[in-house]
């Protein structure tokens, strides 16, 4: 038995067989003598494996932002040619399938490498990947599952977005690799397929393919694989999976009520999301709109989004949701979230130039753009709502308004800053101190506690630092009492208080948060009913009364989470 | 049968986005689309093909263009050779 230590890139609990994969070159396996036993049998084969890689291509497509779609489609054209040469090779050397998409890739990757030129961004390995691809997908008409045994733990080194949308549909159990990130578009298919998927940066591929077909546990709750685990402990496992389901069936029940706490206080349980795919299974999962759109997607390529681009992404979230609210966040760049078309040099990106000073310095270029896209549609549907990001002073608000007022005026849309719904986002400690001025400018109607940030930068501690992560948490009392400050100024100038960093995802955090007033929770879409579900189990009253008062008391996170267990476990929540 | 000869302008030549973005415009057109460089003719409408073919910012390239819309894809080719995707390269 051999445990380590990873990081929740999607959450959940799998058992299963361990299966390596990708790190066996498939290619390599098929004999140089396959030979077609039936010529227009292995053709038809052909065609089906394309039309089946193009339907990944499409599917994938949905999910992935649309700076990324040029490249499906060169990986399309790629495999329409690889495959119309394979057909050629059969018909005229009678070999099999496979073996004709191997020559064909293997007498254009040499050409690729030959040809030198450092030009060629398709790279000889993405070739490689959509020959395999091919290969697996003609193959597995020959031996239903011969690379795959459903319900087993996947390990991989990397994986491209395609092989884990395949994987997903196959079935597996788990998944686990050696790099990636918890944003990742892997990550996202991962959990848009309910798959517990775990990033182990430790792991050693030789050794886990020496244990292939033994069994592992991949607990992307705690952060955990174990491999080879005791009959023991896969039996408690077993019990806590079963645990999990229940809850995650019976949270499905509350997704679509409305989240209310026994004393009658009503919560919104908002979505947190990144793109429209998102946004379209988001509108699906109960939630009461959204809480974060991030717009960044659109930002990442070699320039800013043309503003037809804006204007459809804006109209089909104003669509998608009717009357639910839409939040719309300005772009929030620089940070972790640099863009290549602006150069900055900074010693220290998170104090740096970012979010709404970054859009303010470069308002020509990109706020105003943002602004009028926003402003058309907005003024012509009513469920959309601006977002600031990373405010920490007064006069930033003002500026902005000032713009969206000249823009405005210009669209011909009446009073535009006061029809606007404008909110910020609090993740400055400044911006909690000075929420007063900041809600007597008039034009805050909301506030968004962005809770990875502003932890961050209340206890002074980077999030990114690895070393550092022992340091970093939400339930420090620092940040509560920050979060209180935050929600009893916004209340006193009725500004509404709605909390969207991960934090509001957490299940403890759940009966803080309510306690300590706030209005909405935005959170992931897989966690909608399980935050309703907890929400419907408390009772305001008797939270801010007894359990945040002690809590702000406190010294350390850890005595938070303790009492926050102990308090749940009282009123009999089930936990994940 | 319509063949023209181009000057390759754009920075990357037939590779990567342009080679696809050219090999996508090709398949809109029913008509036969061979493009040649040097000795050396690739189906326009084969993404391998036209990438092994390496061709450079500044080589002359042919395009042989034969079938009914003849007219109208070497018009659009030409167009993409010389104008979008050098203009591309400034954006």
């Amino acid at each position: 038995m051999k445990t380590y230590r990873g990081v929740p890139a999607s959450e959940g609990i799998g058992i299963g067989s361990i299966r390596v994969y990708g790190y066996i070159d498939i290619l390599s396996t098929i004999p140089s003598d396959c030979k077609a036993k039936d010529k227009s049998l292995e053709e038809a084969k052909l065609s089906r494996a394309l039309s089946k890689y193009k339907d990944y291509l499409a599917s994938l497509k949905r999910v992935l932002p649309p700076t990324d779609w040029e490249l499906l489609d060169a990986y399309e054209l790629m495999a329409d040619a690889l495959v119309n040469e394979a057909v050629e090779e059969v018909r005229s050397r009678g070999v099999c399938s496979e073996l004709a998409i191997k020559a064909v890739y293997e007498k254009y990757s040499k050409m690729f490498r030959e040809s030198g030129s450092e030009l060629i961004a398709l790279r000889e390995s993405d070739l490689k990947s959509i020959a395999s691809s091919l290969v697996e997908l003609v193959s597995g008409e020959r031996a239903q599952g011969a690379t795959l045994i459903p319900g087993s733990v996947l390990v991989a080194d990397e994986l491209y977005p395609i092989d884990a949308l395949k994987l997903a549909r196959q079935g597996i159990n788990g998944l686990v690799t050696r790099r990636g990130g918890v944003t990742s578009h892997v990550a996202v298919i991962a959990r848009n397929n309910d798959i517990p998927y775990l990033i182990v940066p430790s792991i050693n591929l030789d050794e886990i393919l020496e244990l292939e077909g033994k069994q592992a546990i991949v607990d992307s709750i705690e952060g955990k694989l174990i491999v080879n685990p005791s009959n023991d402990l896969i039996e408690a496992y077993s019990a806590r999976l079963k645990c999990y389901k229940r809850l995650k069936e019976k949270a499905k029940r509350y997704a679509f009520l409305r989240a209310t706490t026994i004393d009658h206080y009503s919560v919104d349980v908002l979505c947190n999301v990144g793109n429209v795919e998102e946004a379209r299974i988001a509108s699906t999962s109960g939630c009461d709109g959204i809480g974060l759109f991030r717009v960044e997607f659109l930002y990442m390529g070699n320039k800013p989004p043309s503003s037809d681009t804006l204007l459809n992404v804006f109209h089909r979230l104003a669509e998608l949701f009717k009357d639910k609210p839409v939040t719309i966040r300005a772009p929030d760049l620089g940070a972790d979230k640099p863009v290549p078309y602006i150069k900055l040099e900074e010693q220290n990106p998170f104090l740096g130039l970012r979010g709404v000073r970054l859009l303010l310095e470069y308002r020509d270029e990109i706020l105003k753009p943002f602004l009028e896209a926003y402003l058309s549609v907005a003024s012509r549907v009513n469920n959309l709502r601006l977002m600031l990001p990373m405010v920490s002073r007064v006069r930033e608000v003002y500026e902005v308004a000032e713009i969206i007022e000249r823009i405005g005026e210009r669209l011909g849309v009446k009073d535009p800053s006061q029809r606007v719904s404008l909110g910020i986002m609090v993740e400055t400690p400044a911006a909690s101190m000075m929420l007063d001025k900041l809600a007597e400018t008039s034009y805050v109607e909301f506030v968004s506690i962005g809770t990875n940030d502003l932890t961050q930068y209340v206890l002074a501690v980077d999030r990114t630092n690895a070393r550092l992560s022992k340091f970093y948490s939400e339930f420090d009392p620092s940040v509560l009492r920050t979060i209180k400050i935050t929600v009893d100024q916004a209340k006193r100038y009725g500004v509404e208080v709605e909390v969207c960093g991960e934090m509001a995802s957490k299940q403890y955090a759940v009966p803080i948060l309510v306690g300590l007033g706030v209005d909405g929770l935005s959170v992931n879409p897989p966690v909608v009913g399980l935050i309703k579900y907890t929400i419907s189990k408390l009772e305001a009253k008797e939270l801010k009364n007894r359990l945040v008062t002690r809590l702000l008391n406190l010294s350390e996170s850890e005595e938070v989470l303790s009492e926050v267990k102990k308090y749940m476990s009282e009123k009999e929540i089930e936990t994940i | 049968m319509k063949i023209v000869e181009v000057k390759v302008m754009n920075k990357h030549g037939l590779h990567a986005r342009p080679a696809v973005k050219f090999v996508q415009l090709a398949s809109n057109f029913k008509s036969k689309i061979t493009v040649c460089k040097g000795g050396s003719c690739a189906d326009a409408k084969n993404i391998l093909k036209v990438l092994s073919l390496g061709v450079d910012c500044g080589d002359n390239i042919t395009l042989k263009v034969e079938g009914d819309d003849e007219e109208e894809a070497l018009k659009q080719l030409t167009h993409l050779l010389q104008v979008v995707l050098p203009s591309e390269d400034r954006e």
